[in-house]
C-alpha cells in the first residue's frame, strides 16, 4: 500500500509525532534532569530511527519530532504538565501543515515553528 | 569574552551542520542533533561557568547550518550565525522561557541574510 495519506491522516500523524517528540524531551528533563540541549538533541538523534516508509514519506515525521522537541525547551510549557504539552502539539502540527512548506530550506524554521507555537499555546491556555 | 566565545561555537556549529549535509549527505535533523550532542558531551567536561549558555549557542547554530544550498551558500551561513549569535547573546534571554527561542533566532538570522541578499541582486 503505497496510497498517499489523505489530509486528516497525514495531520494526525503529524501531530502524533510532534507531540511525541514533545513529551520524550520532556519525560528526559523532568525524570533523569538533564538539560534542554542535551534532552532535545537526543530526542532528534532517535526520532531519525524511525522508519520512513514511502507511505508516509510526505509526513517530515523526523523534523516533527525535532520541532516537538524544541517546545518542550520551554519551561513556561513543560512546568503547566501534559496537558499544556498537548494543546501546543495540537496548534505546533496544525501551523506545520498549514505553512511548513513556506519556508522551506530555510534555517530555523522548525525552531520558529515550535517558537509561534508556544507562544499560541501560552495565550490559549489563559483564553481557556 | 564570552561574546566572542558564542559567535566562534555559533560559527563551529553552523558550518558542522551544513558541511556533514552537503558534503557527508547526512540528513538535516541527524546532522544536527548528532554534533550537538558530542559538543555538549566535550563541554560539560571542560571547567567552564557558562557551559549551558555554549551548549545552547552551538544548538541554535545548528538550526542556522540546516539551510539549504539552494537558499544560502557556505559565506552566508557564516554570516547568518554571527548575527544568530549577536540575537542570542543579548535577544534570546528575554524569551528564555518559550521553547523554540534559539530556532526563532536562527529563523530571523537565516531570514536577513537571505533578504539581504536578494534586495542587493534586484539592485544590482
Amino acid at each position: 500500500m503505497t496510497a498517499t495519506l489523505r489530509n486528516f491522516e497525514l495531520w494526525l500523524l503529524k501531530f502524533l509525532t510532534f507531540f511525541g517528540g514533545c513529551f520524550f524531551c520532556f519525560y528526559l528533563q523532568s525524570h533523569f534532569k538533564w538539560t534542554p540541549v542535551v534532552a532535545a538533541s537526543l530526542t532528534g538523534l532517535l526520532g531519525t530511527f524511525i522508519p520512513d516508509t514511502k507511505r508516509i514519506e510526505g509526513a517530515h515525521i523526523h523534523a516533527l519530532v525535532y520541532t516537538g522537541a524544541f517546545v518542550a525547551m520551554g519551561s513556561r510549557v513543560v512546568d503547566a504538565g501534559l496537558w499544556q504539552i498537548l494543546l501546543v502539539s495540537v496548534v505546533g502540527s496544525t501551523i506545520y501543515f498549514c505553512l511548513g512548506a513556506r519556508f522551506k530550506g530555510l534555517g530555523g524554521r522548525l525552531g520558529f515553528i515550535a517558537f509561534v507555537s508556544s507562544l499560541l499555546g501560552i495565550a490559549l491556555r489563559y483564553w481557556l | 569574552m564570552i561574546l566572542l566565545t558564542v559567535i566562534l561555537v555559533s560559527i563551529l556549529g553552523a558550518q558542522t551542520t551544513f558541511y556533514l549535509i552537503h558534503e557527508k549527505r547526512i540528513s538535516t535533523v541527524r546532522a544536527s542533533s548528532g554534533p550537538t550532542l558530542l559538543f555538549a558531551l566535550i563541554v560539560s567536561l571542560w571547567p567552564q561557568t557558562f557551559v549551558t549558555t555554549l551548549q545552547a549557542a552551538f544548538f541554535g547554530a545548528t538550526f542556522v547550518g540546516m539551510t539549504d544550498k539552494s537558499r544560502m551558500g557556505k559565506k552566508r551561513v557564516l554570516i547568518s550565525s554571527v548575527i544568530f549569535a549577536l540575537i542570542y547573546s543579548f535577544l534570546v534571554p528575554m524569551v528564555k522561557d518559550v521553547g523554540g527561542g534559539l530556532g526563532a533566532a536562527a529563523f530571523v538570522s537565516c531570514a536577513v541574510v537571505f533578504l539581504l541578499a536578494k534586495a542587493v541582486r534586484l539592485k544590482s
